[in-house]
């Protein structure tokens, strides 16, 4: 016979807790989502018609400001609410997951500068080199959830 | 690690996600350990074991026997 609070809980509760945990992931899931659509809109709005994506100076400083503002409250705060709602197979998987890609980015912009220094390949790119550790972060993270 | 999750679970006639919502865990964090593709914490081992009235090593093996591992 087992006499923990758990062993002791009855079908609604657990039931009722496991709803409530996945409505809190939801939720900051929304949120992030949200502002980051609202972020991407901001940019997309104001940006210069002309310009192209890596274009300098393409959107006025206070969207600039702005838009970094709400990146760096959902990130900071997004992050700790995430972390705080999840369980520790999560947390392992975003662990491994970020690890990952910050290898990706530690390695590969050295790698990609000596090659550059060499005149063999073009000059590092920060936005190819961002994209490819996003990627790998993503793909590292469905594959430890879903294998 | 090899462990009798699955077994006690079944004991008690409950699903991977009742189990999971009793230890404040997602469903796929039951089936990892149970799979034997995650070992659990020691808080979260401790939280098992309390749950299924045993000790840690009843309920997870590593291996060792008597002074060597598998």
């Amino acid at each position: 016979m087992t006499g923990s609070r758990e062993a002791s809980m009855i079908e609604g509760d657990w039931q009722a807790r496991a709803q409530q945990r996945k409505r809190r992931l939801y939720i900051i899931i929304a949120i992030l989502f949200g502002m980051g659509l609202f972020s991407g809109f901001l940019v997309g709005f104001f940006e210069k018609d002309d310009s192209g994506l890596m274009a300098q100076g393409s959107i006025p400083p206070e969207i600039a400001i702005i838009t970094t503002v709400i990146f760096g409250i959902a990130i900071t705060f997004g992050a700790v609410r995430f972390h705080r709602s999840s369980d520790e197979l999560e947390r392992r998987n975003m662990l491994y997951a970020a690890a990952m890609a910050g290898n990706v980015a530690l390695a590969g912009y050295p790698t990609w500068f000596i090659l550059w220094k060499g005149g063999l390949v073009s000059e590092p790119d920060a936005l190819a080199l961002f994209g490819t550790a996003y990627l790998v972060h993503i793909t590292a993270y469905f594959w430890y959830k879903f294998r | 690690m090899k462990n009798r999750l699955k077994v006690l679970r079944a004991e008690r006639d409950w699903s991977q996600a009742e189990l999971g919502a009793r230890l404040d865990v997602s469903r796929q964090a039951i089936n990892a350990i149970e799979t034997g593709k995650y070992d659990p914490s020691l808080p979260l081992a401790f939280r098992i074991a309390r749950l299924f009235d045993s000790r840690i090593e009843e309920i997870f093996d590593d291996g060792f026997k008597g002074g060597q591992h598998d």
